[in-house]
């Protein structure tokens, strides 16, 4: 493995910055989600913001910047008609709640979309997310209240959710673990990395072709309207024009983490005889369930101690370093999702084929609310958003075939500790376990409760730039 | 050592009653309870277990099929059912041709109705062969027993042959595990079965060479394929498949295939034939071809062989497992799908096709047929862990003297 050279070939100025880009120095950012009033007002709206908008052109440098991303409910009431929204995947046009998806994602319980604050059920005035970044709080409070006023004064949008976010300087999340390493580097982008977090642009991009060596489902203009001369064709050949091209669907899911509850666990279970709190401990363990240490170092480089400082080398895999998982466990929240070179017992080359077709880009972001009356702390989490070309074949599939898949490897009862749930109904929930691979014999942590909660949810179209200014003349 | 195996009947309807019928077994349960009118926890020992409606054709009235995986004989699953769920029988197969008169139904006449119907299950994969459900279950209690004395004592052990000592010692002492001391070794390969097998594909390549060819160059390019990915299948069509999918650890799959002609449907049969061999003496491993996630499978031929079906009890999601076997082993699923009509268009009998995996996809959907009455044993257990647990047993009950490296296999199994 090594570090290898990524040549640009793709049309960075056509796709929106946030796919390639992660803004590490726009620490702020917020989130608006709108309503859609009045289509052709909206629609001007749209054409005025474009310019706000940034590319992926990575020669630029803005110090703020916006994206815009939509719900099939959005598209329909910009005006695009009803063969075209049926043009997208299942998954998009029905929205992140279904019966069905909620199965699959774990959505139920103390997740269910009844509870959510956005998304769900509020699906149906759910159209637009305006997505702001920018260099400091008082930065970004200022942009926002300008487009708060433009937005108002339009009339043709409601603002029906603010929210904000943000990333720390240390890019920890909020149960203090560094975030946003080990990302997938699209291929074509022009950004190096290791040999193999360099995926096929058609994960993440529509109208390339993905690790499948096919082109991904993109919606297709069934009935031409507005000004089909902006937008590119079929690169399968039917004479089509492809709304998806250089486009992407983002997965939003706003998630509350118990970062108390969290530490007083891990500290529970590693104290020592006596009762008093063992710090080393209680940092192992989490960072056994994590896949990480705190500093992002990878556990199967660093087995014993955190190395600390900032994680420099991410290029390992685990089938050389650590093939049975006594260094980072199998049911650790970073390798079961991210199995590298060791899924299953295949061999490197079958486990990195199979890992590379359930890649997400992660753009996450901490959010911290004010506290409520008598609270110490305000409630804390993640603006969960990620990017893919397939949702079944990525964000669900990860989530329900790694996450929640209490048998994966020689696991018997172990979900994900960090994002899993257990399926609904299964009698064995309530003794689920996580289990340090260990000799002479398995370790075993139980009596978990769930660290996170789902606060609201839904599948959006992230466009290219020249399908944003074509949606305004629909 | 139990044998798993397969029962299958095809039963036709009367024609007025597909809707009657239909609405009985969509009342029976996917998954199916203890407190249905169809109860199969009533035979204990059935693995899996299904009814379906198979839609009528141009040319055959639409019909029942049922499968169940049984431990022991078709004729005594067959006993089983008619002693144990008449009146469920009556309350399905009144709807269906020939069956006796209210008044004639008895022990015999019902038996004798069954028997008729029996079909023979030319392809069949079973996961995790020569075990019985009852060893199935016995052995995840074992497993958790395992886990929970590891838990309680496991930090006074300081080596591999410590803690083996240690835990042979508790499991020798405690009479619970008095079943698994029985005589029991793990399914084994065939290599002289499979030595000759391999021979006889030698000496008949040729004629599947020529096979590849003429079905690359005369079939594949007349075929029509559906040509519809998953994200293009009429949503009529796929809800009431949705609505039975992903409620347990494990999913059902029933598809119906109408077949190609002439020379695919001699291929159709030798590929099954293929597949049920190995199956039987090659991958008794828990993986066909790489796919570690099947509990059952089969093939049958229906309406005199111009329909066959596909039947899996698998883990995991519909994609998850459709994509397992394309990154695994597409050109398997090539070799026998390839004959079923509007199959994703193979390149050489084993290119393309499957690895088409959206339009593959879309494929499985439209070919999938709703499981009104789906029945799991252990709907939380999934294929692996019965595997892994098989050779925990084995290696701790049924061994003689491990080496280090059989030890510390053993100990990451618990």
């Amino acid at each position: 493995m090594a570090i290898v050279d990524n040549p640009k070939t793709l049309d960075l100025d056509d796709i929106q910055g946030m796919i390639i880009r992660g803004y590490g120095k726009l620490y702020q950012t917020a989130y608006f989600l709108l309503k859609v009033k009045d289509a052709a007002g909206a629609k001007k709206w749209i054409k005025d913001t474009l310019p706000k908008v940034d590319s992926a052109d990575l020669t630029t440098h803005p110090e703020e910047t916006l994206h815009l991303a939509f719900t099939s409910v959005g598209l329909a009431a910009l005006g695009l008609e009803k063969e075209n929204i049926m043009a997208f995947p299942v998954p998009f046009r029905e929205g992140m709640v279904t019966e069905d998806r909620s199965r699959i994602l774990g959505d139920y319980a103390e997740n269910a979309p009844e509870n959510w604050r956005w998304g769900g059920d509020h699906k149906k005035d759910l159209h637009i997310v305006l997505i702001f970044h920018s260099k400091t709080d008082e930065a970004l409070d200022t942009f926002m209240a300008a487009e708060r006023a433009i937005i108002e004064s339009s009339g043709a949008l409601e603002i029906t959710t603010e929210m904000k976010g943000h990333l720390r300087e240390d890019n920890k999340e909020p149960f203090g673990f560094h975030d946003g390493i080990s990302q997938p580097v699209v291929k074509g982008s022009g950004r190096s990395g290791p040999d193999n977090d360099i995926v096929e642009t058609g994960e993440f991009l529509l109208g390339y072709k993905n690790e499948h060596d096919q082109y991904p489902f993109s919606p297709l203009l069934e009935k031409n309207q507005g000004n089909i001369s902006l937008l590119s064709n079929d690169p399968e050949g039917s004479e089509k024009k492809d709304l998806g091209k250089n486009g992407s669907f983002m997965v939003y899911r706003q998630i509350e983490q118990h970062v108390d509850k969290f530490w007083s666990y891990m500290e529970d279970k590693t104290k020592n005889e006596d009762g008093t709190i063992n710090e080393d401990a209680k940092v192992k363990l989490a960072s056994k369930c994590i896949g990480r240490w705190p500093s992002g170092a990878s556990l199967a480089l660093f087995p014993d101690k955190d190395p600390g400082g900032n994680p420099s080398n991410d290029d390992f895999g685990y089938a050389e370093h650590d093939p049975d998982g006594l260094k980072c466990p199998f049911g650790s929240h970073l390798r079961r999702n991210n199995p590298r070179d060791a899924f299953r017992w295949y061999n490197p080359k079958q486990s990195l084929k199979i890992s590379r077709r359930h890649r997400i880009i992660r753009r996450g972001r901490n959010y911290q609310l004010p506290p409520k009356n008598g609270e110490e702390k305000g409630e804390e989490g993640l603006h969960f958003i990620c990017f893919n070309t397939n949702l079944q074949l990525q964000f669900e599939f990860i989530q329900h075939a790694w996450s929640n898949n209490n048998q994966l490897r020689n696991l018997s009862n172990d979900i994900d500790i960090i994002i899993g749930v257990p399926a609904e109904g299964d009698p064995n929930a309530e003794n689920g376990q996580f289990t340090i691979q260990a000799e002479p014999t398995n370790q075993f942590i139980d009596s978990w409760e769930r660290f996170v909660t789902i606060k609201g949810g839904e599948y959006f179209f992230f466009p290219s730039m020249s399908v944003l200014n074509y949606l305004t003349t629909i | 050592m139990t044998k798993q195996n397969a029962v299958f009947f095809q039963i036709y309807v009367l024609p007025d009653q597909v809707d009657a019928v239909t609405e009985v077994l969509n009342s029976g349960g996917n998954p199916n309870p203890n407190d249905s009118f169809f109860s199969f926890s009533k035979i204990p020992d059935v693995h899996f277990a299904r009814w379906i409606v198979v839609p009528a054709n141009e040319k055959y009235g639409a019909s029942l099929v049922y499968a169940a995986n049984v431990d022991g004989t078709e004729e005594k699953h067959i006993n089983d059912l008619v002693d144990k769920l008449p009146d469920g029988l009556d309350k399905i197969l009144t709807h269906c041709k020939d069956y006796p008169e209210e008044n004639n139904r008895t022990r015999a006449t019902r038996l004798a109705y069954l028997m008729k119907h029996k079909q023979k299950t030319p392809g069949f994969y079973v996961g995790a062969p020569n075990r019985s459900v009852s060893q199935i279950n016995n052995e995840v209690e074992m497993q958790r027993a395992l886990q929970q004395f590891v838990k309680a004592n496991g930090s006074q052990w300081k080596t591999s042959k410590e803690a083996y000592a240690a835990i042979k010692k508790h499991v020798a002492e405690d009479p619970d595990f008095a079943w698994a001391k029985e005589k029991y070794h793990l399914p084994r390969k065939r290599f002289v079965k499979m030595f000759f097998f391999v021979l006889l594909l030698l000496l008949i390549l040729p004629l599947l060479a020529i096979y590849v060819v003429i079905i690359h160059f005369f079939y594949e390019k007349k075929a029509k394929p559906f040509g519809k990915n998953v994200n293009q299948i009429p949503p009529a069509h796929m809800a009431p498949l949705k609505t039975q999918e992903d409620k347990i650890y494990q999913n059902q799959l029933s598809q119906v295939f109408e077949t190609k002609g002439g020379l695919r449907k001699v291929g159709l049969r030798f590929f099954l034939w293929f597949a049920s061999f190995t199956s039987a003496n090659w991958f008794v491993g828990g993986q066909l071809l790489g796919t570690p996630t099947i509990h059952f499978a089969r093939w049958v031929f229906i309406d005199d062989g111009s329909r066959f079906v596909f039947f899996s009890n698998f883990d995991g999601s519909f994609d998850e497992y459709l994509g397992d076997f394309v990154d695994n082993s597409g050109w398997g699923l090539n070799a026998i799908y390839g004959a079923s009509i509007g199959y994703p268009r193979t390149f050489y009998v084993f290119g393309k096709g499957a690895y088409e995996i959206s339009e593959f996809m879309g494929w499985g959907r439209l070919t999938q047929v709703p499981t009104p009455i789906w029945y799991s044993a252990y709907p939380w257990t999934g294929l692996q862990q019965i595997v892994s647990n098989s050779h925990l047993r084995a290696s701790l009950f049924n061994s003689g003297n491990l080496s280090d490296k059989e030890i510390k296999e053993l100990l990451r199994r618990i």
